[in-house]
């Protein structure tokens, strides 16, 4: 034990020093255009491909890899980036960044806040930062910053920062706020509204769509949508169903565990296997590893428009991870959530039922009084699931069931709790969910099709959703 | 051509026919020197020190259900009976590699060897299997979970003497069997899986 918590602590000292990995997507918002940049996390820091960035912003620049600068040219401003390091020279001034100038894969990338501290200055036009940091606009003043507040038993009040106009579409139960190019921000978790009438309220924004997306549940029958222009507000009054009246618009239905609750940062999806490890063979050429990156992939974009909260991807690509780095990772960055995506194998059963499972502690007399003695001072490392079970257990009822009514054909299942080494150790609410059955015929060929990919990861990112208001409070 | 040199080659044809036939001889020799006996035992890397004149008992085997997803099932088998429960326990595992005779599944790969098994005085078995068992796994959780507890119940059903198993891989902790179950730490019988006798019993999971 001495050797792993060793071990343990050598990973979390070597760690800044790792692979980048895609974590996320940062857009700009330029004149009538928007693209959506990869954000790059090269140890505990996040870049962004500078030379892609100048490219769409239309600056000029000249860049010598072997000398190691880029410059870019901003009317009479000339910046410098010089490589490996963390200050660029604007025209003769000095500004220091969070991290330094680095070329990753022959891509030049800078870090984050060199479009707030560095770019900023040196444009004549401003730039403006979202709240959540995912986000920028070049050529404004700020954000349209919204806020969604329950306002009676059936009115829910969408405010913004400024005037502002919108398209909106009422598709059934699902209300839709289009504003084109206007870069808005929403308040994320903050925001959200809790009424029992209210399934979700997220904003969906990418390169082609730019919207507020109000869900509303089941026991609604009708919505009306009013637009206060003075008041630079909208309001969505509902008229629910008979009898649903009577509920009161308590906060959460069930019962809490009693564990502290906090703020979403981010969210870990873990794509299981890689490299080597390649997991259920599904058929000739289609393995586990391949289809949960897929998924992992596809969940994480899920998320992160449905949500706004980033989504970091344990492996972004095909390579071996042992799980102690899986875990490792998830809890240094101290994510919120975890999920493990993997592919069913049950030759026993005809049926491709998907369910979700929870770590579970082999009964065993010398380790219990091991954790007992360490239970004293410490929580071991290998025991960081414990704390979080209660929650994890909420979150596997809520996959089970999205999963069950999308992918199970309305069967009742019940989550699996199981020794599992990849969940045990993480100190976060975390599920591993097995999909489907690489026995079955239609399965093997429906596994690798996009629309069932994305109905999985729609699934679990829907069960996320239902989670969140449970697990974080204000 | 002359009388002793007529003599002379004779003799030297006689010399290589012998030098040839005993060259051949030879190397039949040493190729049934080197070439391995019949394995006594298969599946056993070391064969259980065992009487083959020792009475044979029943033990119970747990195998994969092929009808049903997490469920075990119940075969008996014979064993040559041992006062050493780990020469009892290497026959069980043994039995279990060599596969069901009942059409289920697969309990281990049939691939795979028992390296060595020893119970200690606490009553835990330690399994230490080739690693063949991880190369040749089908993969997939509950797959994985049935094999662990294959092996797990075979044990601790038929020798009383163990109460909890260790498995190894090539003679050293691994950190899973197929990439999801916790190996670290020994795992005590479970028969929440289990269908005994062959009826089927509601199993709310592993």
């Amino acid at each position: 034990m001495l050797i792993k918590a060793l071990g343990f602590t050598l990973c979390l000292a070597l760690l800044p020093v790792g692979v980048p990995a895609d974590t996320g997507r940062f857009l700009v918002f330029h004149k009538q255009a928007r693209k959506a940049f990869p954000k790059l996390s090269v140890g505990l820091q996040t870049y962004l491909p500078v030379i892609d960035l100048l490219h769409f912003l239309e600056l000029p620049y000249s860049e010598s890899a072997s000398a190691g600068f880029v410059q870019i040219t901003m009317g009479k401003n000339r910046l410098r980036l010089a490589k490996d390091d963390s200050q660029v020279v604007l025209n003769d001034r000095k500004i220091a960044l969070s991290a330094p100038v680095t070329v990753v894969k022959n891509q030049w990338v800078v870090p984050l806040d060199f479009v707030s501290k560095a770019l900023d200055r040196a444009l004549d036009e401003k730039i403006a930062m979202s709240a959540s940091g995912n986000a920028a606009a070049v050529g404004e003043s700020d954000f349209t910053r919204l806020s969604a507040k329950v306002e009676t038993n059936h009115a829910l009040r969408l405010q913004a920062s400024r005037p502002v106009s919108a398209e909106v579409q009422q598709q059934g139960l699902r209300i839709v706020f289009a504003f084109g190019n206007t870069p808005v921000d929403f308040a994320g978790s903050e925001g959200v509204p809790r009424a029992e009438w209210i399934r979700s309220v997220a904003l969906d924004q990418s390169e082609s769509v730019n919207q507020l997306v109000i869900e509303l549940a089941d026991n609604v029958r009708n919505a009306k949508i009013s637009h206060l222009a003075s008041q630079n507000a909208y309001t969505v009054e509902v008229i629910r169903q008979e009898g649903a009246e009577a509920k009161p618009d308590a906060p959460a239905e069930l019962p809490r565990p009693a564990i502290e609750a906090w703020k979403w940062r981010h969210i870990t999806v873990d794509a299981g296997h890689g490299g080597a490890d390649r997991g259920v063979a599904i058929r000739e050429n289609v393995f586990e590893k391949d289809v949960a990156l897929a998924i992992a992939r596809k969940l994480r974009w899920a998320l992160e428009t449905r949500l706004g909260v980033p989504v970091v991807l344990s492996r972004a690509e095909d390579q071996a991870q042992s799980l102690e780095d899986r875990i490792t990772a998830a809890n240094l960055a101290r994510s919120n959530l975890f999920i493990s995506i993997h592919t069913g194998n049950a030759a026993g059963s005809p049926a491709a039922h998907s369910y979700a499972y929870t770590a579970r502690w082999i009964t065993d007399e010398s380790s219990a009084s091991e954790t007992r003695n360490a239970r004293s001072l410490f929580v071991p490392w290998w025991e960081g699931q414990r704390s979080n079970l209660a929650w994890s257990e909420r979150l596997a009822e809520c996959v089970q069931a999205e999963m069950n009514r999308a992918l199970n054909g309305g069967q009742p299942l019940t989550f699996r709790r199981t020794p599992l080494k990849l969940l045990s150790a993480l100190a976060m609410p975390a599920v591993l969910v097995e999909i489907g059955n690489a026995r079955v015929p239609d399965f093997q060929a429906n596994v690798e099709s996009e629309p069932f990919q994305n109905q999985v990861a729609a699934t679990l990112a829907a069960a996320v959703e239902k989670f969140r208001p449970l697990h974080e409070r204000p | 051509m002359p009388r002793h040199i007529l003599f002379g080659l004779v003799f030297l044809a006689l010399i290589s026919l012998v030098g040839v036939s005993y060259y051949y001889d030879l190397q039949k020799r040493i190729q049934e020197l080197v070439r391995p006996g019949p394995e006594p035992t298969p599946y056993l890397a070391v064969p259980p020190a065992v009487s083959p004149s020792a009475p044979l008992r029943k033990v119970k085997l747990f195998f994969p259900s092929s009808r049903q997803d997490n469920l075990l099932e119940v075969e008996e088998r014979d064993i040559r009976s041992s006062e050493l429960p780990s020469e009892e326990a290497k026959q069980i595992v043994a039995e279990l590699i060599s596969g069901s005779r009942e059409r289920r599944l697969p309990a281990l790969p049939s691939e795979t060897r028992l390296r060595e098994l020893f119970v200690t005085a606490q009553g835990l078995a330690v399994v230490d299997l080739t690693q063949e068992v991880s190369r040749h796994h089908p993969g997939g959780l509950t797959m994985e979970l049935a094999s662990i507890y294959s092996v797990v119940n075979s044990l601790t059903q038929n020798v009383s003497k163990i109460d909890r198993v260790q498995i190894l891989i090539e003679g050293a902790e691994a950190e899973t069997l197929a990439g999801h179950i916790d190996l670290s730490r020994p795992f005590s019988e479970d028969l929440s899986m289990t269908v005994l006798g062959g009826t089927a019993k509601s199993s709310g999971g592993p």
